[in-house]
């Protein structure tokens, strides 16, 4: 059985070495991720590498960013700056260390804010598989991420799958997205009912992690926190930390963001917008009103970090 | 009761087909749909098989028929030998060379289908 084994794994090796040395297009990485939070891959691809437009300013992150963050109502309050959103629907630190790598191959920003919420997602994200390299999709930092194995599988299944695409003449054709912005407006309410209950919940403590389960837990999203951090200090980018929170979550002090004090300086939105029942489309997004608010209070913000740098 | 393999090749095929419909349907209503629909004689025209194909991938298609005939000169020349048998008298390269082979068919026609469909709001 241990000889089989070994062969079959040996057997596989110049396979996976076959398929991990091809290459592929990189837009076709990205337009493949189309059906995924509303084809945002294609555009972010476009608006690095096609786009000429400098982004002075980044925002990355998660959902919680893209319908957050109103970066041409920001861009026009910054005269002379260009902000972008680069949020990305679902958490995952690789990938935000992901998109800062393949920004950097084209943008010389000056600001990254980062988002952070309650806690860190405890595992990569779903889409990093899709966009890494094959040899951080085959070979990642293993600790802890419980995704290891799937994400290897979908990295090479995904590039069989784009090879065959190739091959066959099958790919996709998608025109070129020339916006310089990546916000994206929710209208309407969310149910207070729904509201309540998450501040209800947001605020028990029975799902209170002890250091060591956190440090446990959330090792591997601090490795790629520890990435961005140290990438950026080498391109001398200034890093600043958005708290993005749920509806009802009170923590409202820097001392409650202690783990993140040695990545940058965190900006908490004041309570007035985060409390403001109004200003939600769910319990975890900002609708159109909030988005506003919060972007007008970050425009402030930020030109006091850009004035003091 | 002895048919003409000329005969029980495309019928046991037919059957084959047939009798996955079963396992593919989501319901009894979408099985009767199904039947429905590959019993319907009009859905049978040039016109809408080009369609299909099309929608398909001619250049998959294609392939796909290479390969099947492929398959089936294979399996003719093979046809009372054993590929247990066959592939064990061969030397341990031409025998790696043929998982190879069948293994790259497969990476070639298979359906690695993995791409993410993910909504967050319906607008």
């Amino acid at each position: 059985m241990r000889k089989l084994s070994l062969n079959l794994f040996y057997f596989l090796i110049p396979i996976i070495l076959i398929i991990g040395i091809v290459p592929v297009n990189r837009r076709a990485k990205y337009v493949g991720l189309n059906d995924d939070c509303s084809s945002r891959g294609t555009w972010m691809h476009d608006r690095v590498y096609t786009n000429n437009t400098p982004t002075d300013i980044v925002f990355i992150g998660s959902s919680k960013t893209i319908n957050g963050i109103n970066d041409e109502r920001i861009n026009s309050a910054l005269v002379n700056e260009t902000v972008t959103n680069f949020g990305y629907c679902r958490f995952g630190r690789n990938l935000h260390h992901l998109l800062l790598r393949e920004l950097l191959q084209q943008k010389q920003p000056k600001l990254l804010v980062l988002e952070i919420r309650e806690s860190e997602n405890r595992a990569g994200h779903p889409i990093f598989p899709f966009l890494s390299e094959s040899k951080e999709a085959i070979l990642p930092y293993p600790f802890f991420n419980k995704n290891v194995l799937k994400d290897i599988w979908r990295h090479l299944a995904y590039k069989v799958e784009l090879l065959q695409e190739a091959i066959y003449s099958d790919e996709t054709i998608e025109p070129i997205r020339s916006s310089n912005f990546g916000y994206l407006r929710v209208p309407g309410n969310a149910n207070l009912a729904d509201l309540n209950k998450n501040k209800l919940k947001m605020n028990s403590c029975k799902d209170k992690l002890t250091e060591f389960e956190e440090n446990f837990h959330h090792h591997f999203a601090h490795h790629y926190l520890k990435k961005i951090a140290a990438l950026c200090k080498k391109k001398k980018i200034e890093l600043l930390l958005l708290n993005l929170p749920s509806y009802g979550n009170n923590r409202t002090n820097n001392q409650d963001f202690i783990r993140y004090k040695d990545y940058g300086r965190i900006l908490l939105p004041p309570l007035e917008i985060l409390d403001n029942q109004t200003n939600w489309f769910d319990v975890n997004h900002l609708n159109e009103q909030g988005a506003k608010q919060l972007s007008d209070w970050l425009s402030i913000e930020l030109s006091a970090v850009i004035i003091n740098n | 009761m002895k048919l003409n393999k000329w005969l029980a090749w495309p019928l046991v095929m037919g059957l084959v087909v047939l009798f996955w419909i079963p396992f593919r349907a989501e319901s009894t209503s979408h099985l009767f749909e199904m039947t429905r629909s590959i019993t319907d004689l009009s859905s049978y025209s040039i016109g809408t098989i080009s369609t299909a194909i099309e929608s398909y991938s001619m250049n998959r298609f294609v392939a796909l028929i290479v390969v099947s005939i492929l398959f089936l000169a294979v399996e003719w020349n093979m046809n009372l030998v054993n590929f247990s048998n066959w592939i064990e008298q061969k030397s341990n390269p031409v025998r790696v060379m043929n998982y190879y082979a069948l293994l790259f068919s497969i990476l070639i026609l298979g359906n690695f289908t993995v791409k993410p469909s993910f909504i967050y709001f319906q607008f």
